[in-house]
């Protein structure tokens, strides 16, 4: 009896070392992926012209920290919140702090959308988040939605609904 | 511990029947500025993250927020009352729902104690005439009240201003 268990534990530990072998010389088992627009994922790859027609990508937010804002014109927390990701942009901006707003245009602007970032001081990118984009960031339940992603490109924080200013700088300054 | 007082123990707990605890348990928000369902789902994310608050309801055609606490929690409308505010939307009418006691403090002004460090000043009515044999005692009282209504013509009303309680209605004596 002891020797059939001795020989099946040890035809298992061969068999475990053999699995090993197997597992650091061929394909490595996929990695734990996020899924899209939760903690943890990757900045997708996008490329837009904001609203004064130039190219915005996700290619220039490589290598920093990045906050990307859902708002629009006809929403209320949304005018609340973006005074605030300016003034972050402002203080943050020159150590690699970058904001873009992505404007949904589910209903019509109750004003126009650059006189509107004028009149509230937004001076970051704004372009228009097309339902293709939304998806791309996995589909947006409400606005606001702000995500903030780090240097490497990976969501750290998501909020949906307003949230103060101070509650993104703590999380944004160590990522810098 | 010996194994009887352990099946004591045990027997005890199971038998006892929670006592609902003095708190503020609902509040009721009629607002204005809700204009979309993404708007309105935002509001109640926010008003969700507030503290101990248990769910949050938002009905976007009536522009009512119906917020219910934790069962052991804590929270303070003047904090969510703020919280609207600071997610973009304006409260026309704020109705709570608590249990406590009614107290009268030194100077003869009556009170809605929930807590030791949470007491609401109340607006004197006819009803509160009829609660007076309350006041004092260790009677508790779920009561329905209006505490915040938005001032006429003011744009931006003193949110720091404490907040008043109308009794409106006595649910329960206990």
């Amino acid at each position: 009896m002891l020797s059939q268990s001795l020989l099946f534990l040890s035809l298992a530990v061969i068999g475990l070392a053999g699995c090993n072998q197997h597992r650091s010389g061929g394909p490595q088992p996929q990695e734990l992926v996020s899924a899209v627009g939760e903690i943890g994922s990757r900045l997708p790859e996008f490329l837009v012209k904001d609203l004064q027609g130039r190219d915005i990508s996700s290619a220039d937010l490589r290598g920093k920290v990045a906050l990307i804002d859902f708002w629009a014109t006809w929403c209320q927390p949304c005018k609340k919140e973006m005074p605030g990701y300016q003034k972050l942009a402002d203080r943050y901006g020159p150590r690699g702090f970058a904001v873009i707003g992505l404007k949904f245009d589910t209903m019509a602007d109750t004003e126009d959308p650059i006189l509107f970032a004028k009149r509230i001081g937004v001076r970051y990118p704004l372009a228009v988040a097309v339902d293709e984009l939304k998806q791309k960031f996995g589909g947006i339940e409400g606005l606001p939605t702000t995500m903030l992603y780090d240097r490497e490109g990976i969501l750290r924080k998501k909020v949906v609904g307003f949230e103060y200013t101070s509650a993104f700088e703590s999380e944004l300054t160590p990522l810098l | 511990m010996n194994t009887r007082k352990l099946a004591l123990l045990v027997l005890f707990s199971s038998v006892v029947v929670p006592v609902s605890k003095a708190q503020v348990q609902r509040i009721e928000m009629r607002v204005e500025g809700m204009t979309c369902n993404y708007c309105a789902f935002g509001v109640k994310k926010h008003l969700g993250r507030q503290s101990g608050v248990q769910s949050v309801e938002v009905a976007l055609l009536d522009g009512k927020v119906d917020i219910t606490a934790k069962e052991d929690g804590h929270i303070a409308p003047a904090q969510l009352l703020k919280a609207t505010y600071d997610s973009g939307v304006t409260v026309a009418q704020m109705d709570m729902t608590a249990r406590g006691r009614i107290v009268k403090d030194s100077a003869g002004n009556f009170a809605f104690q929930v807590e030791p460090n949470q007491s609401f000043a109340i607006a004197p009515n006819d009803l509160l005439k009829s609660m007076e044999p309350l006041m004092n005692s260790l009677t508790m009282v779920t009561i329905y009240g209006e505490l915040y209504r938005k001032p006429a013509g003011e744009e931006i009303p003193n949110l720091s201003a404490p907040l008043k309680l109308l009794i409106l209605n006595v649910q329960k004596k206990e």
